[in-house]
């Protein structure tokens, strides 16, 4: 566990659409998130850690290109497809795990197949790197997209995270 | 799309194999051992990806962000097809509806006469309730654990609405009866922070109670009086009494009662009395259109 070289970051950074933050909230009571310790590659020096990050791992670009697709209403988006497929996957899975009931299960896919363009928007998680130390996961070089760090949070709770929709 | 590779399993296999293909073209972080369901169900998992590649004629070595989301598509509607009989789609949202697990835009808005005869004279209109209620700034559901399906239970919903006077802008709270997909209307408060104090407000319903903090006048349920009665239960048979004997003669009353067969308890609470002589004053010093004076109701 806990990030492997460099220093610590003291915030990171996820984006995940609304859907999926209410429906790990409300099935869950957790979030499995994939974060990164840079909101914004470009925006950083060239030196700096993340800055090398690629869009597809980028908080802001995920968060921009999710904002567009939901406000153009992009029925073709493919994050959002990939979202529905994952929701969906995931509610066969928790409940193949015994994490939710039959009922439940249910639920998640009424809750994902009658989603609107609006549920799909982007949230922006932003967690103090202290309350999550040791429980972070570096995600493997061969699993990453670039050489960046990215991280995972498998149980992040509602207490450990502020919840942000920057303006675009 | 009928897929040929899943024909010969049971139901609840197909959906074990689906979801297996669809987590296994999913982003994996390679933190922890693959799920249960991709290692079972690995080989009938690739069979189902070759099949949809080969029926959308997407090539095996393109990974294109147009073919992963064409096959990604595939997979979705499947798996919907397979979770979800069309049929009962109608109830499970009822349920989900009643929990508060609804996305605020898929809930129906119901205003009655009773309501829109009071708050449409009060500076608000129907389609304010409906955009507070469907698009929301921040809401709240109340009284969501131990109601049968059928039960009322509460819901809150704030806009905020600015104004380009600031002394004018405010919070629309816009309190509801759930009952399944549906919200119906019950109270459509105008909060303005110049009158009401919000700085310890962090949620709908702290911002409801300071502004009867303000509005309000005394109301006892059973035992309890106070200008704001959190829910307190009683036992079924209980006789218990509401009463806001001390309101004047134009006066907002709302209180929700809930029952629970199983555990034999009835719910009484999120009890006010408005003063609504006293809230139309502060309507018109922010110089909203107050129309005339209507008789004293009662909302329960």
């Amino acid at each position: 566990m806990g990030l492997a070289g460099g220093s610590t970051p003291l915030l990171l950074y996820s984006t995940n659409t609304y859907l999926k933050f209410r429906i790990q909230r409300d099935y869950r009571g957790e979030h499995h998130v994939w974060c990164s310790p840079a909101f914004e590659a470009a925006k950083l020096g060239r030196y700096v850690r993340g800055a090398a990050t690629p869009p597809s791992s980028d908080p802001a670009s995920i968060y921009r290109n999710l904002h567009r697709a939901v406000t153009e209403a992009d029925d073709h988006d493919s994050k959002i497809a990939e979202q529905k497929k994952v929701l969906l996957s995931l509610a066969v899975k928790w409940y193949d795990d015994g994490m939710i009931s039959d009922p439940e299960r249910e639920e998640i896919t009424a809750i994902t197949t009658s989603a609107r363009f609006p549920d799909w928007r982007p949230l922006l998680f932003v967690m103090p790197y202290h309350l999550v130390a040791s429980r972070v996961q570096s995600v493997p070089r061969p699993h990453r997209a670039s050489i960046e760090p990215e991280y995972i949070v498998a149980d992040l709770k509602s207490h450990e995270f502020d919840i942000i929709e920057p303006p675009i | 799309m009928n897929l040929d590779t899943l024909q010969q399993l049971d139901h609840k296999t197909a959906q074990g194999v689906l979801a297996a293909a669809a987590l296994s073209t999913a982003p994996n972080p390679g933190v922890a051992e693959a799920p249960q369901l991709l290692q079972r169900y690995t080989k009938q998992a690739n069979d189902v990806l070759s099949e949809i590649r080969l029926r959308l004629r997407i090539s095996p070595a393109d990974d294109s962000i147009a073919a992963r989301a064409a096959i990604d598509n595939v997979l979705a509607n499947a798996l919907q097809g397979l979770m979800l009989n069309p049929a009962n789609v109608s109830s499970v949202l009822n349920r989900v509806g009643q929990s508060g697990r609804l996305a605020p835009v898929l809930y129906e808005v119901v205003q009655s006469k009773h309501f829109s005869n009071l708050f449409y004279t009060l500076g608000v209109s129907s389609n304010h309730v409906e955009d507070a209620v469907k698009h929301p700034d921040d809401h709240q559901h109340l009284m969501t654990e131990g109601v049968q399906e059928n039960g009322k239970t509460l819901s809150l919903f704030m806009k905020q609405i600015i104004s380009r006077d600031e002394r004018n802008s405010h919070w629309l709270l816009v309190q509801t009866n759930r009952i399944g997909i549906q919200q119906h209307v019950q109270a459509a408060w105008r909060i303005y922070p110049s009158d009401v104090d919000l700085s310890q407000a962090s949620v709908p319903i702290d911002a409801l109670k300071a502004f009867v903090d303000v509005f309000g006048c005394p109301i006892s349920v059973g035992d309890k009086k106070a200008l704001f009665v959190d829910p307190q239960q009683f036992p079924f048979d209980a006789n218990v009494k509401v009463e806001w004997t001390g309101a004047p003669p134009e006066f907002f009353v709302t209180f929700s009662q809930t029952t629970n067969s199983d555990t034999r308890l009835f719910r009484v609470g999120l009890a006010y009395c408005i003063d609504v002589p006293k809230y139309r004053t502060s309507l018109k010093k922010h110089g909203v259109k107050i129309h005339e004076p209507t008789p004293s109701m009662v909302s329960a």
